[in-house]
C-alpha cells in the first residue's frame, strides 16, 4: 500500500486534473441551474493545484513508474505545463462566453479537464500502449468538447468531421504501434531503440505513426480536418484544440521519433518530415491568404506554424544522422529547445487571438468575418490593440514571442547546414528548408497584417452590437498579450528552461 | 525475416484465392440458371414480408442506453479476470479494483442525475 502511495505521487498532477474532472461533473449535476457561473472556478482551482504539483518535481531528473510505462521527465514536465496554461486560459476565457453559446455545463469544465490530463499522460508515457490510451483519453474528449455549442449546426458538423477523421487516424497509429510490436517484441519506446539492424516492419510501423501523429498536429497533407473544425468549434474549445492538442501531439512524435527511433535512423524519417514541413508551411501560408473568415484563416495559419516546429525536427534529423561530424551533437539541444520554445510561444498567440474572436459580433456567433473585424480599434481600443499584438507576433515581427520563436527555428537549420559545409558535406535540405520557411512566412504577413487594417483602417459596420466581455477574458487577453511582449524582449530565461526541457530527448 | 518465412503465408494467399475464385465459376457453370425477380431482392428471400423500411430515425435514447449498457459491460469484463485471480493480487489489487470501480460509480451518479435512466 506505501508502496502504491510512492508510487503514485509523482504522477500527483495529473491525478489532480482528473480528480478535479470528476467533481466537477458531480457538482455540474448536483448544483443548481443558477449556480452553474462558479462551475470554471473548480477548473481554475484545480489546475492552480495541479501546476503547483508540476513545479515540485521539474529539475529532479528522470523518475519512472508503473513498470516503465510512464517517464516523469523535464520534457513532460515542460509540456504539461504549457497544456495546464492552456487550460487555465480556456476557463478563463469561458467565463461568459459559454453562457451566452448555452454550454455552462460541468460537462465542459469536466472534459477540458479530462483532455488535458489525458494530455499530461501523453506527453509522459514511455510505452506506446499507454501512449495509446492517454490519446485517446484527450481525443475523445476533444471531439465532445468540439460540439459543445449543440445548437449551432457549424459546431455539429465540426465535430463529426473531427471524430471521424480522427478515429481513422487513430487506427492508422494503432496499426503502426502493432507493427513495431511485431518487430521488436516491446511497447517500450526506450526497448525499440535497442533493435539493431533495419527490419522492414518497424520502417512501416514508424510511417503509420508519422501518420497518426502528423494527423493530429495537423500537418498537410493529413491537414484536412483543420479548417473545418477550428471553424464550427466554439472559440474557446478552437483555441484549445489548436494549441493543447499540437502541444500534446508533438510531445508525443517528439518522444517516440527521437527515443525509438535517434542516431542514424534519422536517414530513414527526416527526408519525410522534409517533404511534410514543407508541404504544410506552403499549404497553410497560400490557402490562408484566401480565407474571408478570421478563424478560418487562423486555422491555416496553425498548418503553416505546425509546419514551422517540424523544421526543427527536420534539423535535428539531419544533425542526427551525421554523428562523426564534431560539434553536431552539441547544436542538438538548442534546436530542440527552440522547438518547445515555438510551442510556449505559439500558446499565448493563439489563445490570445482566439479570446479575442471569442467575442460575440452577434448573440451567437464568434467574431469571425473581417467585415466583423472592421473598425475594432473604435468599438474595443484595448481588445484591437491585443489582437493586432497577437497577430503580428505570429506573422513573426520583432520584438514579439513570434519573432523570437522563428529564428531559433530557422537558426537552428542553418547552424546544421554551416556545420555540414565545414566538415565537407555538400548537401543543400536544411538551407533549402530554412530558406523556403522564410519565404512562406513573408506570404503570412500579408494575411495577418489584413485583419489588423481591417481594425484600424476601417470604419465600423452599423449592425454589429458589442457584447462587454468578462473580467476572465479581460484579464486573458491582457495576460498573453504581456506574455507575448515579455517572450519577446526577454527570451534567454525561457529559452534556458525550454532547453533544459528537451534535455531528456537530446541532450 | 528472410523471404522463405513468409513463403507459407503466400501459400495460404493463394489458396485462398484459388478457393474463392473455383467457388463462384463452379457454382456458374453448373448452377441452376437464375432469374432476376423481385423475390431474390427482398430481404428475407423466403420469410415474412416486410412490414416497412429500416432506414427512419429511431430515437436518441436507444442509443443512450447502448453507451451506457456498454460501459458496465466493460466493467464486468474488467472485474471477472479479477475476481479469478484476486488472492494473488492481493490488498493492493483489491484497493485498485475498489478505485476503478469508485470511478465509475461516480459515473453512474452522473447519468442518474442527469436523467439519462429514464426513458420519458
Amino acid at each position: 500500500m506505501e508502496h502504491l502511495i510512492a508510487e503514485m505521487k509523482p504522477l500527483s498532477p495529473v491525478l489532480i486534473v482528473f480528480t478535479g474532472a470528476l467533481a466537477a461533473l458531480l457538482a455540474g449535476v448536483f448544483s443548481k441551474k443558477e449556480n452553474s457561473y462558479a462551475l470554471p472556478y473548480i477548473g481554475i482551482t484545480t489546475v492552480a493545484f495541479a501546476f503547483v504539483a508540476l513545479l515540485n518535481y521539474w529539475g529532479r531528473g528522470m523518475i519512472w513508474l508503473l513498470q516503465g510505462a510512464i517517464r516523469i521527465d523535464s520534457f513532460g514536465l515542460y509540456i504539461s505545463a504549457i497544456i495546464l496554461i492552456a487550460c487555465l486560459i480556456t476557463f478563463l476565457a469561458s467565463i461568459g462566453y459559454a453562457k451566452r453559446l448555452g454550454f455552462e455545463h460541468g460537462e465542459y469544465i469536466s472534459l477540458l479537464l479530462f483532455a488535458s490530463g489525458g494530455m499530461m499522460l501523453l506527453a509522459m508515457s514511455a510505452d506506446l500502449v499507454t501512449l495509446f490510451l492517454s490519446l485517446e483519453i484527450m481525443s475523445i474528449s476533444i471531439y465532445a468538447l468540439a460540439g459543445m455549442a449543440r445548437h449551432r449546426q457549424k459546431c455539429n458538423e465540426a465535430a463529426l468531421k473531427y471524430f471521424i477523421l480522427g478515429a481513422f487516424s487513430t487506427a492508422f497509429l494503432l496499426f503502426g504501434i502493432a507493427l513495431i510490436y511485431g518487430a521488436t517484441a516491446s511497447t517500450k519506446i526506450h526497448a525499440i531503440a535497442q533493435v539493431q539492424g533495419l527490419k522492414p516492419l518497424l520502417v512501416a510501423g514508424l510511417g503509420m505513426l508519422i501518420v497518426g501523429f502528423g494527423f493530429k498536429v495537423g500537418a498537410a497533407p493529413f491537414h484536412v480536418w483543420v479548417p473545418d473544425a477550428y471553424e464550427g468549434a466554439p472559440a474557446t474549445v478552437t483555441g484549445f484544440m489548436a494549441v493543447a492538442v499540437k502541444a500534446a501531439g508533438f510531445a508525443a512524435l517528439l518522444r517516440v521519433i527521437l527515443i525509438a527511433f535517434p542516431g542514424t535512423w534519422a536517414e530513414y524519417w527526416w527526408p519525410v518530415f522534409w517533404a511534410v514541413a514543407l508541404l504544410t508551411m506552403f499549404l497553410g501560408n497560400i490557402i490562408a491568404v484566401f480565407q474571408k473568415n478570421v478563424k478560418r484563416m487562423l486555422a491555416y495559419s496553425g498548418i503553416a506554424h505546425t509546419g514551422y516546429i517540424l523544421i526543427g525536427l527536420v534539423s535535428l534529423g539531419i544533425a542526427g544522422s551525421e554523428p562523426y561530424i564534431p560539434g553536431m551533437k552539441a547544436l542538438m539541444n538548442p534546436i530542440a529547445g527552440g522547438m518547445l520554445f515555438y510551442l510556449l510561444a505559439y500558446t499565448f498567440m493563439t489563445l490570445g487571438a482566439f479570446a479575442v474572436i471569442s467575442l460575440a459580433a452577434r448573440d451567437e456567433d464568434d467574431l469571425e468575418t473581417l467585415d466583423d473585424f472592421s473598425g475594432l480599434s473604435q468599438r474595443k481600443p484595448v481588445v484591437a490593440l491585443a489582437m493586432a499584438v497577437f497577430l503580428i507576433s505570429m506573422a513573426g515581427v520583432p520584438p514579439f514571442g513570434g519573432f523570437i520563436a522563428k529564428f531559433y527555428v530557422f537558426k537552428g537549420a542553418i547552424d546544421v547546414q554551416g556545420m555540414l559545409l565545414a566538415s565537407g558535406v555538400k548537401e543543400y535540405h536544411a538551407l533549402a528548408l530554412a530558406i523556403l520557411g522564410i519565404i512562406t512566412s513573408m506570404f503570412s504577413v500579408y494575411y495577418y497584417l489584413r485583419v489588423v487594417w481591417f481594425m484600424y483602417f476601417r470604419e465600423p459596420l452599423e449592425d454589429r452590437p458589442s457584447v462587454a466581455p468578462s473580467w476572465g477574458l479581460h484579464f486573458v487577453i491582457f495576460a498573453s498579450s504581456v506574455a507575448i511582449v515579455v517572450l519577446g524582449i526577454l527570451p534567454s530565461g525561457f529559452f534556458s528552461v525550454a532547453s533544459r526541457g528537451a534535455e531528456a530527448l537530446v541532450r | 525475416m528472410g523471404a522463405e518465412q513468409l513463403f507459407p503465408t503466400l501459400v495460404l494467399v493463394g489458396l485462398v484465392v484459388a478457393t474463392a475464385t473455383a467457388l463462384i465459376v463452379i457454382s456458374s457453370l453448373f448452377g441452376p440458371a437464375r432469374r432476376k425477380s423481385r423475390e431474390k431482392f427482398d430481404t428475407y428471400e423466403c420469410g415474412v414480408q416486410l412490414l416497412d423500411s429500416a432506414r427512419r430515425r429511431f430515437s436518441v435514447k436507444f442509443y443512450l442506453t447502448a453507451l451506457i449498457f456498454l460501459l458496465f459491460d466493460i466493467e464486468a469484463v474488467f472485474l471477472i479476470p479479477w475476481a479469478v485471480i484476486y488472492r494473488k493480487l492481493g490488498v493492493l489489487g483489491l484497493f485498485e479494483t475498489f478505485f476503478f470501480i469508485a470511478v465509475l460509480g461516480i459515473g453512474l451518479l452522473y447519468i442518474y442525475r442527469r436523467g439519462a435512466l429514464e426513458w420519458d
